[in-house]
């Protein structure tokens, strides 16, 4: 017994020692970048939501959501909420994802105060192909989302994308990352109508 | 003063043939992915050449360290967590001070950890060399890397948007110049098709040398 772990040291002390040292060293330089990087992604999401709703003073963070991604696990939502001057609320924006062409799109949802129509959408995160599905960040797609009913939208291949309706005009050469969004969009869209509709997280200022 | 200047050539002739001779690149064939993936523009091309550097120094560093304490048969397993250690601290620094750098290329940074050209610098060159001779490799092979990817990217964002590390140098059409961009040289195909004629460039010069 003792030549067999004498044997197992001499073969792996190295492994051992090297995943213990570099082991510590990533904790320390994760330890050391990490409130950097929470503060990027902060800002990131500040940035994006005021985007989207520029009249807001300031956003104040409701609640923790777990929200169904279509086909797929569980992940969590920050819901905020959008108010102006006299405390009154512009709207709600929440963080939604699910899988897009090449990877997760992750994008924040922006929701008139009663849940009646859409504010519109920003992506935070996605790795869709340059110059086909990467068009989801231009205005052409994202305009279409502004001031839509906040009900079950509908990809469709043709159609006037100035109309603002539940019809949502594809990208060209991009109809998955559309496709996607879309997807997103109404699987979040319905749980968090359900929370709302259950007066989970109603702010005192609508 | 004769062992100095041996030495001395050993070094200029190990980091020259990093940057020509064998080029991972243009030489070797090696790195592909990041090369095709990230040369859309000049700055995504330079940090993930700067980054892979790092890498590489760092790296190469530590296996010529241990190289006389490892076994054969855990050497590549020491390699590659030692290889991802560094990609993991060039990841963690590129979100905390150039998230939108981080962002653009993506899952890229995290893959140099299976980048050919750092296992085999690892194990062409580190396992086999002293601490000198490891460095002026992985400066070499990195500087060489990160050349290639720089003028690639470069071609690419001149083509593609007429300007150079966001330097507008041809005048664009939509701003009353002459220059219609070429939508073809974002996408792959701008990629494989700018590579090859680098490669088929770079062949013709070391023929013409040859002879």
């Amino acid at each position: 017994m003792l030549n067999k772990l004498k044997f197992f040291w001499q073969q792996s002390w190295l492994v051992i020692v090297g995943a213990l040292t570099f082991g510590v060293l990533l904790a320390v330089t994760n330890a050391a970048l990490e409130p950097r990087i929470e503060q990027n992604r902060i800002e990131k999401i500040n940035r994006l939501m005021s985007g989207l709703v520029p009249e807001a003073v300031d956003f104040e963070l409701v609640t923790e959501i777990k929200l169904k991604e279509p086909g797929r696990g569980q992940y969590s939502s920050t819901l905020y909420r959008a108010f102006d001057e006299q405390d009154d609320t512009l709207g709600w924006l929440f963080n939604a994802q699910g899988a897009g062409f090449a990877d997760i799109i992750s994008i924040i949802v922006g929701v008139g105060p009663d849940f009646q129509e859409l504010i519109g959408f920003s992506v935070l995160s996605s790795n869709e192909t340059p110059g086909f599905g990467d068009q989801i960040y231009d205005n052409y797609f994202q305009d279409q989302f502004e001031d839509a009913p906040a009900e079950e939208l509908e990809l469709v291949r043709s159609g006037d994308p100035q109309v603002r309706d539940r019809e949502i005009v594809t990208i060209t050469g991009a109809t998955i990352s559309s496709q996607a969004v879309v997807d997103i969009m109404n699987a979040a869209m319905e749980q968090v109508r359900v929370k709302f509709d259950n007066g989970e997280f109603i702010g005192d200022g609508g | 003063m004769a062992d100095n200047t041996k030495g001395l050539a050993l070094y200029r002739n190990q980091f020259s043939s990093g940057l020509w001779g064998e080029n991972p690149v243009l030489r070797l064939l090696l790195g592909m992915c990041p090369v095709l993936a990230v040369t859309v523009a000049f700055f995504p091309s330079l940090t993930m050449g700067y980054s892979v550097i790092f890498v590489l120094f760092c790296s190469n560093i530590v296996v010529s360290l241990m190289r006389n304490l490892v076994k054969p048969h855990i050497r590549i397993l020491m390699f590659a967590i030692t290889i991802a250690t560094f990609v993991t601290i060039v990841d963690l620094f590129l979100k905390a001070f150039q998230p939108d750098m981080s962002e653009t290329l993506g899952p890229y940074i995290p893959l140099i950890i299976v980048n050919c050209i750092v296992m085999c610098r690892a194990e062409a060159c580190a396992s086999k060399n002293t601490l000198s001779v490891a460095i002026v490799d992985a400066l070499g092979v990195g500087v060489g890397f990160t050349v290639v990817l720089v003028i690639l990217g470069g071609i690419r964002e001149l083509f593609a948007e007429g300007a150079v590390a966001g330097v507008q140098i041809l005048p664009l059409a939509e701003h009353g110049g002459w220059f219609e961009p070429w939508a073809a040289m974002r996408m792959p195909v701008g990629a494989f098709v700018t590579l090859g004629l680098m490669l088929a460039g770079f062949n013709l010069i070391n023929r013409k040398l040859a002879k």
